[in-house]
Parts: C-alpha cells; structure tokens; sequence
C-alpha cells in the first residue's frame, strides 16, 4: 500500500429558474430539474372605445387596439451557479456564486438535437417563409430588425425590453435574441433561438418584477388551425456554459 | 365455411398490422418497451411520446402534444402499464388510434422487430443483452444512421431472437457483454462483436464506428446512463456514457481525439462533468435541462433504465498501532460486484491534516463481501487524540471506468493487533461436474485463521473475470478447502492455462489484512461418474454374459 496525495472535487450547482410571458397558463408540476416557474403572464387586449354620434358634429376618432401577438412567446430568467470545494452533502468550502460570465447564453431548440458545432445565422425571411408567418405585422422580418456578433457568428437579433434600477425602461437593451439555424437550407425545425445572459445585477426584467439574467423570444405556430397559438411546439432548453 | 373464416382471420391480423400512424405513444413502464418503441418510431420518422407518469398520459392531451389532427399509435402494455384503459381515454378525447397490446411473454421489442423488416426493410441487427439497460444507451444514433434495429437478448428468448436472425438479418453486431448462450448461438451468424470488456470503451467504439461510416459533425451527447431521453434517439450524434460522478479517462480521450468542439450533456446532473470537459478541452459545451410547451416549462422526460449502481460501505476505519497501518473495513451490501478505488483517505486531528493514504489501483469487491484495506502510515504520536478519516472513493464496473464517487468521514479507531497468521496454498483443482474451482489452503502459523480466496484474470467465454468464495475459519496447523464457483467450459480451458490465486487471510475474522498470490497450471478433475457408469456397464456385460453362459449349458445338457 502506497501513500497517495488525495483529490479535491469541485461540485458545480446549476440553478435556472425561467419565467415565460405572453401565453396564459395554469400552474404545472415541475420535477426532476432544478428550475421553476416564476410566473406566467400575457398581456391585455384592448379595442379603442366608441362614441354614439351626435347630430350636427363631426367627431374626431382616436383608434388604439392592442392585440397579443400569436406568433412569439417569451421566456425570461436567471441563471445561478455555485462551486464548491467538497463532495455530496459535505462541502469543505463554498465559494461565491459563480459569475453569470460562466453563462453563455440559453438556448430554445424545436428539434430533438441542434448542431451547435455548426451553427450559423438564420435569415429571418427564409425564416418567415419555413414557419408560414409570411408577411404579417408581427413575422421575424419584424421581430429580428437588427445583426450583432452572438455565439461566433453575425445574426438577426431581437432585442428586449429591460428596465432600469428607477423602473425606467432602458435605452441600451443588452438583453436580446439571436436567431440561428444548423442547416444552409433549413427545415422548420432546425432553427434555434439564442437568449444572452448578462452579468448584471441591476438589471430588472421587461415588466420590473425581478432581476434578470436573460429574457428571449421564441416562435409559436398554429398547426391545428384553431387560431390560438397553442403550444404545438415543443422547445428544449439548453444552458451553454463556458 | 372453414375457407372463409380462414380468410377473415387473415384479413384480421392483416388489418391489425396496418400502421397509418403518425404519432407513437408508448404506455408502459418497462424501459425495453419505451427503448424499442422510441428506436421504431424514429426509424419511421413517427412523432413519439413514451409516458413517464400516471399524469402524463392526461397532459399530452391537455396540452394538445397528442392532437386529433393525428393517427396514434398507441403501443400498450397489459402486464406493465402505466395508465389502464388509456386507449379508451385517448378515443374518449376525440384521437384516432390504432392499438399495439404487447405483455412479457409476448415482447415488444421482437413485434417491433418484425413490423420493420415489413416496414423498413431492416436487414442489419444489434444484439445487446438487456440486463444493465445503461448499456444499450449509445447505439440509438448508430442504429438510425445505420437503419438498424436493437435486439434485447436475454436468457428465456434468445432462442427467438436466434429463430427470428435466421430469418431476417443480413448483419448483426453484438454489442457488449451477453450471455454464453447468446454467444455461442450467434457464432454460425459471420457476427462482428463489439466487445472491450468496459461498457464506456464499448460506447467509445461505437461512436468511432458511427464517425468512420456516417463522418464527424464534431459533435456528441453525453449521458449518464440512468434514463431513456428522446434527445438519445437523436440521427445527428453519437452518444457517450458519462456515468454519475468520475468522468471516465476513455471518454476524455475521444473528445480529444476526434477533435469534438460541441458537447451536449443531457440533465443538469453532469454539470459538474460538463465543467470539467469545457476546461480540459475547451469544446463547446451545452446542458440540455428542460422542455417549454403550450407556455409550460416542464422537466425533460427522463425514463429510468437499469444502471450500474453498487451498494459500498465503509464499515470502520482503525489504525493498528503494532502494524503501523491503518485498516479501511469495506462492505458490498449490494447485490452487484464492483471494483473500489479509495482515491484519498485524508487524516484528520481536527482541521490538522496528518497525512493522506490511498489505493494505487482499483480492486475488486464481490457482492456481500468483506474486504479490509491496509496503508502505512505513522499516527503513533496522535493516538491519543480523535483522528478522523475523510474518505474519497471511486466505485465502477471495471478498472478502467470507476465513475461513481463515495464519500465518508469516519472516527478512527486505535487497536492494537498483531497478526502472525501464515498460511500456503497446497492445491488448486477446477472441477468439471461441479464446476468450481477447489482450493485447499493450510493454515501454517499458530493459531486459527480466517481467509477468503479469489481467482483473478480467468477468460469465461471470452469475457475477463473474477471470482471469488466464501470466507472460512481454518483450525490450528488444519486444511481447508475452499470451494469458488466458475463457470467454465471445456473450450475455455485453453484460454486459461495458469490460475491466479488470491488469499486475503488474517488472525481476525473482520481484518484479513494480509494476503497471499500464486499462479498454478490449470488442473481439471474429471468426474469420478464417468468411471463409475463405466464399471456398471461392465458389470451388466459379465452378467449378461454370465447368464448366456448358464443357458447354453442348459441346452447342451
């Protein structure tokens, strides 16, 4: 028997945890990962109000509608991460959270795998034309209106809402979404959308309820025709660590 | 008449067979029955879900994953569902179905084989036994790329299976460990076997076929082996088993030598291993975590398959102020072997380290057994004082793959033991009727002795193993024989020409803290009953002869 320097381990703790916006839900079972519902929430829709005319005026209408859009849903979280120096339930030293730069970015894929290896930037109209949102107001011809440099390769962006530590809207929207395919001629479902995390910790989510690390948009469709954007497609999170 | 009926059966089996599916959903809860129907779906480029839940069943409806757009085909088992009278509920919300009833006798996995044949045409097999499901987990995407189908072999069907790969296949693999039977059945077939004797270096080899045929996207998943997810029945990359704690060396090689850039590590369990494989390789690395459907976010659908999952404890750790050593007492409670590797047993006198002490190599640890591991290591100055014992110790089912970690802290106990047991092994003698091995050990010192024998390196139907015995009391100056159970045939014989004998023996029946090796040529005792029919035969033969004898002599007279 030979003497032997021991080991140390490092233990990384992932915690996610995601809250999605823009699609009425019920409350759900969530086992077997640790993440969670925050909340769930969607928007109002409201029609401009109507005047009964009077005789001998003539009324100037102000028309204001707000529609929830049918064709996005979004999902917003954080990302936490602790390292520790020690093994199953006993921990010798805990160091401090581990900084969001260790988090590259969340991914929502439809299809089963995703090609990151080969990732490249998708183009929104082709986009549009494999998804059938063709030329409507709220398409990703709409939706990705600016290109940025993510995950290594120059791609349609959308950015997000954030607000500041006032509650104030912020101008510089760090937070954002790359669109990305793993095909030159791609299929409905080798699209992936690309949420950035920030490393920030002032940094409130799109309605100021909380702290965020990284708010995306994803695309929904409507293939049984009903006309509500049901959730037909599935969509498999992936967290890029680096 | 009997024309007729004849005819409306065939109709009716024909028609039973008649799959316009576009949707599978699988109700069961054995793993073989998810794993094969998945594997069938994905070859037909069928949309599958498999139930992971009582609730689930529910949940795809309500959350329109199943819809009435669809044809399901739903493939129900009736020894082991998991909802009752799902397809009645399935029918109930308005879905179309086409009904698959399948029970234990009557296997999912071979029907489906036999639908693909018809279907797909499949000509090309893998044979993988079915035991640690863990196993079967990497060759999903060989078998996709291949359009293949995997076969589960096992003790009460591989004669079906061998009846049906007659008939059927072109091309068979057999993959991992099976069966002699399985083997020996397989042998007529022109089968190529994969077959390292580590089940991660059995994936590895597989992934390597699969970039060598179908190229490298530099790109692979990674897994620890303990559920089905459909992200494994993926055509686009090889899938790697990670196991639960120890990222084995096997799969770091891969990643750097097939330069992968991407990797995809399935559940947020192998974090930890995906930090490590982002450091030391500086691919990129992705944790696939949950599923968002119809606004939910959901945990990933996880089936649990049967992995690998030794049962070690360390029952006490003393030091032994005579021998200067410190005495790690392991217990197998499990009924699984497993090797065990004490990485580091750190000494403490509260957070004063007084040194560390470890194994160089694994060894290996039978199911229910009792080992004591010994290291020098001088604590005298400290006896008087509580020392701990902080242990690390990696557990796995092969030298080459201790991917599981076991952490303990223990009190050390001071003892003070000598030991002058001695003993010499006198003969090793396999026999051939009852198949195990007959070691007789003579105890050489004083004073009884306790010992437990194994035997190291034997070649059993081409698979490298290790056997070990009970532990047995041996009197003063007294032999004993110890019996050690082996199965091996006559044409393992020749692979096994010398022995390796392996005596851990001590004074204390709890500390067999000593140990005797020897080599010896193979000697197999031939049964004793061959001779004694031989002789009974014989005995006839002159009694019979005896008898004509008498009654020629009758007539003549």
């Amino acid at each position: 028997m030979v003497n032997f320097i021991g080991k140390s381990f490092l233990v990384l703790v992932v915690i996610l945890s995601i809250a999605q916006f823009a699609l009425a839900v019920d409350s759900t079972t969530i086992s077997n990962a640790t993440f969670s519902i925050v909340s769930s929430l969607r928007a109002g829709e409201t029609a401009g109000t109507t005047n009964a005319p009077d005789a001998g005026n003539i009324t100037k209408l102000g028309v204001d509608i707000t529609v929830n859009t049918k064709r996005w849903a979004g999902y917003i979280g954080n990302v936490t991460g602790s390292m520790k120096l020690g093994s199953g339930s006993s921990d010798l030293f805990v160091f401090n959270a581990l900084s969001q730069d260790r988090f590259k970015g969340v991914f929502a894929v439809v299809a089963q795998s995703f090609n990151f290896a080969g990732a490249i930037a998708a183009d929104e109209k082709v986009f549009d034309t494999k998804w059938g949102f063709g030329a409507a107001a709220d398409n990703a011809s709409q939706v990705f209106r600016e290109t940025a440099s993510r995950f290594g390769v120059t791609a349609p962006i959308a950015r997000m809402n954030t607000r500041n530590t006032e509650g104030n809207v912020t101008n510089n929207r760090t937070l954002d979404t790359a669109l990305l395919m793993d095909s030159a001629a791609p299929s409905q479902t080798d699209y992936a959308f690309a949420g950035s995390i920030a490393n920030s910790t002032v940094l409130r989510s799109y309605d100021n309820l909380s702290i965020v690390d990284f708010e995306m948009i994803v695309a929904t469709n409507d293939s049984d025709g009903d006309g509500d954007p049901d959730g037909d497609t599935t969509y498999y999170f992936y967290l890029q660590i680096t | 008449m009997r024309g007729k009926l004849f005819l409306f059966l065939v109709l009716l089996i024909l028609t039973s067979f008649v799959v316009s599916a576009e949707h599978v959903v699988i109700n069961s809860k054995d793993w073989k029955d998810v794993y094969s129907g998945t594997l069938y779906s994905v070859l037909n480029n069928f949309k599958v879900n498999y139930l992971v839940s009582e609730t689930d069943g529910v949940s795809l409806v309500n959350m329109k994953v199943v819809d009435k757009n669809e044809k399901v085909l739903l493939l129900s088992s009736d020894s082991d569902p998991l909802i009752y009278g799902y397809n009645n509920f399935l029918n109930s919300a308005g879905i179309e179905t086409e009904e698959v009833s399948f029970s234990r006798l009557d296997s999912l996995n071979l029907k489906l084989a036999e639908r693909l044949v018809e279907e797909k045409q499949i000509s090309t097999f893998i044979v993988v036994d079915s035991s640690l499901g863990y196993y079967s987990l990497t060759l999903p995407y060989y078998a996709i790329q291949k359009n293949a189908y995997v076969l589960f072999a096992e003790e009460d069907n591989f004669e079906e299976i061998v009846e049906f790969l007659e008939k059927n296949a072109l091309e068979i693999i057999v993959f991992g460990r099976v069966d002699r039977e399985v083997k020996d059945a397989l042998k007529d077939f022109n089968a190529e076997f994969i077959n390292t004797g580590d089940v991660y270096a059995d994936g590895i080899e597989i992934a390597k076929k699969s970039l060598e045929e179908f190229g490298n996207n530099k790109q692979v998943v990674l897994t620890t082996g303990e559920f089905i997810e459909l992200g494994l029945f993926n055509s686009e990359f090889p899938v790697l088993l990670a196991g639960t704690g120890n990222l084995p060396a096997v799969v770091f090689d891969f990643l750097k030598s097939e330069d992968i850039r991407s990797v995809v590590v399935i559940g947020s369990e192998l974090a930890n291993s995906a930090m490590r494989i982002r450091e030391t390789t500086g691919a990129n690395v992705f944790i696939k975590y949950g599923k968002g459907i119809n606004g939910q976010l959901l945990a990933l659908d996880f089936f649990p398959v049967p992995s690998f999952d030794p049962k070690v404890r360390i029952n006490e750790v003393r030091y032994n102020t005579i021998t200067k050593e410190l005495e790690v007492v392991y217990e197998n409670f499990g009924d699984v072997f497993s090797f065990v590797q004490g990485i580091s047993h750190d000494l403490l006198v509260g957070e004063k380290s007084l040194g560390a002490v470890g194994d160089e190599e694994a060894f290996y640890l039978d199911a229910n057994e009792i080992i004591t591991q010994t290291y020098d290591i001088d604590l005298l100055n400290f006896v008087n004082e509580e020392i701990y014992a902080k242990s690390n110790v990696l557990l796995g089912s092969s030298f080459g793959s201790l991917t599981k970690l076991l952490t303990a802290e223990n009190l050390v106990e001071i003892v003070a033991f000598g030991d002058d047991s001695q003993i010499g092994i006198e003969s090793v003698i396999f026999n051939k009727r009852s198949k195990r091995f007959e070691v007789v050990i003579k105890n050489l010192g004083e004073n009884e002795v306790y010992a437990d024998v194994e035997i190291n390196n034997l070649i059993i139907a081409g698979e490298k193993e290790i056997v070990s015995g009970d532990q047995s009391k041996i009197s003063r100056k007294g032999t004993h024989t110890f019996f050690v159970k082996a199965l091996l045939e006559e044409e393992d014989y020749q692979e096994n020409p010398t022995i390796h004998v392996k005596v851990r023996y001590g004074s204390r029946a709890d500390a067999l803290i000593k140990s005797l090796e020897e080599e010896f040529d193979l000697v197999v005792k031939s049964s004793n009953l061959k001779w004694v029919l031989v002789l009974i035969v014989l005995v006839i033969l002159f009694l019979l002869m005896k008898k004509i004898k008498e009654k020629k002599r009758r007539r003549v007279r």
